[in-house]
């Protein structure tokens, strides 16, 4: 008898090991955000530009001085350069310390890990794997955003109109994608929510504890990740228009210090296609 | 994977040591190696080997003592041989177990193949002439509490070439337990009633991490994510039961939602049925077996094509043919689809009678034919494709309206004299491209004939003649080009060497070249080793074991074999 009481216990597990069904209403899913309804474009670009994301956290006692480089970079790239700071890892968990502020996001979470940046600070242009890895060093960004605007194809456009409604407090953003060449792989958009101007806590090699740091380009909640643009080849001179609603971060501080930064990447080389960003 | 395996020597050699039972135990294993040089011919599409020569190799090492035993298999892909999958290339160790019976239970630990029934919702196993090997890493455990009752649990993922399964999400995790039970071992009863009845019932299930995947509304736009269940379950219950001359087995399996890239990502459930009765009596046997695969396509990766990753088997309901212009056109399982029925009977003439003559006469008739399942397409999702929807309703009792494959066959053979044996066979196959991935091509309908005589020179030395006949009348390219012709003289000396002289003529292509594929051969064998060289022109084809296939391409040049067992 015992026998057989051992061996059903090795059909417990089958109670956990089950079936996923996935209810009829279910199975093909309408993305949230997407919408038909539309804004009027108010930002046009002809140029490539280069998505500079900028992994960081409060903790992080380097991250001052690259969060100091990105902005040096934007003023010599002007708007060809677009930085993201996400804030990620560890080194970005709150505390009673910073007074609980929790700029970490889902998506830059998973990015941080995929990427393999997570010993901060690091960067990544235009998600470009130079070798074997994505990150590049602060102190490579310079020489790697000149690569990138003096080698990279101008194969795409991203024209932008954006604009806050106050009434149910969501970002609705249009987006007109033109691509100027034939371009195969599969296409993923990214709509992302940044803000600047946030007066926080912030660890330094300089200062134990700043507390009045300013944190610029800050990725905020519930942006719009990975969604698929095009899964067909695209044809020189084609033009995709999306339109995108967002509801807006209950963390944000000020709306009006927001930008909504827009990205394409190719889905199999995961590399930034084209890169924009509209003041709101 | 080499410092696995590594590791598992050192436990060996320090057992070994530390372990007086150790010295009792028995060190077995095997060898081959295949080496293939082949040079452009671009009359037959051979293509160029800028390597000159390419190798597989594998060597099995398997110790035991008792109730205890390990192994390992070392395999070299240096490079691939034409036509295996160039994700093979490398080497290392492949393979690598330790395994103990202890009581009532048998532990695994590490790499095993195991078949739940007859596989329908999982077989792990290793066909080498396929390039497929989906080997479990993980843990089996079986348990036989009492006399009649076993019980398999296992766990782990399957092996993808070279590749570490367990660094990435995207390698399904395999859980799957199986019982069988004999009743008549059960109930003291009819322990010795000739109705002997086996019943068994599966459950597996794959864990895949969902994925993002999105079809894309081409007039509005608009993207829809396809919400990928990250269980797949299935389940099936058999019977076996064999009453004097008289056997039947029957299995019925189930799959859960399921939308993967074989089935164009649809949810619709799978299901698999499979049953064959049988009657042997002195002199026949009958066999009769039929089938029906609605959607049962199961890998351990959600995005896989192609033969690795398998997680069940679906069996084929056709006759399995050795003389290579009969499987010119093979059968291949249609996974997504199919029903098929297979008979066969097998008949000997009694010595002395008038058609048996004095050695008696053995017939094998085999008749299969398999067709598409009956299927109404449901609404196509908005990308106007059915990815994401339930793709079809079909009716289980109902057989569609195209036939992927037919075959008639007989098989004559007869020793004619202490000297002379003759076998002689006939097919008419019908076939359809579509079942091999070619829809739009014609049926191709072919006579194939074969006489095989086997000369009795003394008591060691033998002459075997084989000619093999193929008559089509499509001729339209690649999958059908014409009449064939085979014929084969074959010199054998006791089993311990052998010459071999063959062509293979394609007399019949009326659009291409009439191109003859000879073949020299030669082998010897000594004791548990032997060395199999030979030289010519190899045709593109198909190979197909069980149902599962794989291209063959065309080659020209030598392939020499060395196999070796201890």
């Amino acid at each position: 008898m015992k026998k057989i009481l051992y061996s059903l216990l090795l059909i417990i597990p089958i109670f956990w090991i089950s079936c996923d069904t996935i209810e009829d209403d279910q199975k093909l899913v309408y993305p949230k955000g997407q919408t038909r309804e539309t804004t009027p474009i108010t930002v046009t670009s002809s140029k490539q530009r280069v998505l500079l994301e900028d992994f960081t956290g409060w903790r992080c006692t380097n991250c001052p001085a690259a969060a100091e480089k990105a902005t040096e970079l934007i003023t010599k790239y002007g708007d060809s350069l677009v930085v993201m700071a996400v804030h990620a890892t560890s080194f970005a968990k709150p505390s009673a310390e910073n007074n609980n502020v929790d700029f970490r996001t889902e998506y830059g979470g998973q990015w941080a890990t995929y990427f393999g940046c997570t010993s901060l600070p690091a960067g990544m242009i235009n998600r470009t794997k130079i070798g074997n890895a994505y990150k590049v060093n602060d102190a490579s960004w310079d020489i790697s955003i000149q690569n990138s605007l003096s080698t990279k194809e101008h194969i795409m456009d991203i024209n932008l109109g954006a604009v806050h409604r106050v009434a149910d407090n969501m970002i609705l953003v249009s987006c007109e994608n033109e691509f100027l060449k034939n371009y195969a792989s599969p296409t993923l958009i990214s709509i992302l929510v940044l803000e600047s101007g946030i007066i926080g806590v912030q660890k330094s090699n300089d200062n134990p504890l700043i507390e009045d740091y300013e944190f610029n380009h800050v990725l905020r909640k519930n942006g719009l990740v990975d969604y698929f643009l095009s899964i067909m080849p695209i044809s020189k001179g084609q033009k995709i228009n999306k339109n995108y609603l967002i509801d807006i971060d209950s963390d944000i501080k000020d709306i009006k210090k927001c930008s909504v930064v827009v990205f394409v990447t190719d889905a199999e080389t995961k590399e930034v296609i084209q890169v924009n960003t509209i003041e709101l | 994977m080499k410092k696995t395996g590594l590791i598992l020597l050192l436990v060996i050699i320090s057992s070994n040591a530390f372990s007086q039972g150790i010295f009792g135990g028995k060190v077995t294993g095997n060898f081959q190696m295949d080496l293939q040089m082949s040079k452009e011919d671009t009359v037959i599409g051979a293509e160029k080997v800028n390597e000159k020569a390419l190798m597989n190799a594998f060597t099995n090492i398997l110790y035991t003592n008792g109730d205890f035993s390990a192994g390992m298999r070392f395999e070299a892909y240096l490079n691939p041989i034409l036509g295996f999958d160039k994700q093979y290339k490398g080497a290392g160790f492949a393979y690598r177990f330790a395994s103990y019976k202890k009581d009532f239970l048998e532990i695994t630990a590490g790499n095993f193949y195991e078949q739940f029934g007859s596989g329908l919702v999982f077989r792990s196993y290793e066909e080498r002439n396929l390039g497929l090997d989906n080997a479990m890493d993980g843990l089996k455990v079986v348990a036989r509490p009492i006399n009649g009752l076993t019980i398999k649990g296992v766990i782990g993922k399957q092996r993808y070439y070279w590749e570490d399964v367990w660094a990435s999400d995207d390698f399904g995790l395999i859980r799957g337990i199986d019982a069988e039970f004999t009743l008549n071992s059960l109930i003291k009863s009819i322990e010795n009633s000739p109705l002997q009845v086996n019943f068994g019932g599966s459950f597996v299930s794959v864990y895949q991490k969902a994925e993002n995947r999105f079809i894309i509304d081409p007039v509005s736009g608009d993207s829809y994510k396809i919400n990928t269940p990250e269980n797949i379950g299935s389940g099936a219950a058999r019977v076996q039961m064999s009453y004097k001359a008289f056997n039947l087995n029957a299995e019925y399996a189930k799959k859960g939602q399921d939308p993967n890239a074989v089935n164009g990502y649809i949810f619709r459930e799978g299901q698999a049925a499979l049953i064959s009765a049988g009657y042997a009596a002195k002199g026949l046997g009958i066999n009769v077996s039929a089938k029906r695969i609605d959607n049962m396509s199961s890998k351990s990766k959600r995005n896989e094509t192609g033969n690795m990753l398998n997680v069940n088997y679906l069996p084929a309901l056709t006759r399995q043919h050795a003389y290579s212009l009969f499987a010119m056109y093979p059968y291949a399982t249609q996974v997504n689809g199919e029903v098929g029925i297979q008979a066969d009977i097998i008949y000997k003439i009694k010595k002395g009678s008038m058609l048996g003559g004095k050695y008696g006469t053995d017939l094998k008739l085999n008749y299969s034919r398999t067709m598409s399942i009956e299927n109404e397409s449901l609404a196509p999702n908005p990308a106007g494709n059915y990815e994401g929807t339930d793709g079809y309703s079909s009716s289980f009792f109902k057989v569609g309206d195209e036939l992927y494959f037919e075959e008639i066959n007989l098989e004559v053979s007869k020793k004619l004299s202490s000297d002379y044996k003759l076998s002689f066979m006939y097919s008419y196959q019908t076939f359809n491209p579509i079942a091999i991935g070619h829809p739009g091509e014609e049926f191709v309908y072919a006579n194939v004939f074969a006489a095989d005589l086997t000369q009795k020179l003394s008591k060691k030395n033998s002459l075997r003649y084989e000619l093999q006949l193929l008559l089509t009348e499509q001729d339209y390219g690649e999958w059908a080009a014409g009449d064939w012709i085979q014929g084969t003289v074959e010199y054998n000396l006791g089993g311990k060497f052998f010459a071999a002289v063959s062509d293979q003529w394609n007399y019949g292509n009326a659009h291409g070249e009439k191109v003859h594929y000879y073949n020299l051969s030669v082998g010897y064998t000594h004791g548990t080793s032997r060395v199999q060289i030979s030289y010519g022109k190899q045709r593109e084809g198909i190979m197909c074991i069980g149902g599962v296939c794989r291209m063959v391409p065309a080659s020209n040049g030598l392939f020499a074999t060395i196999t070796s067992s201890f």
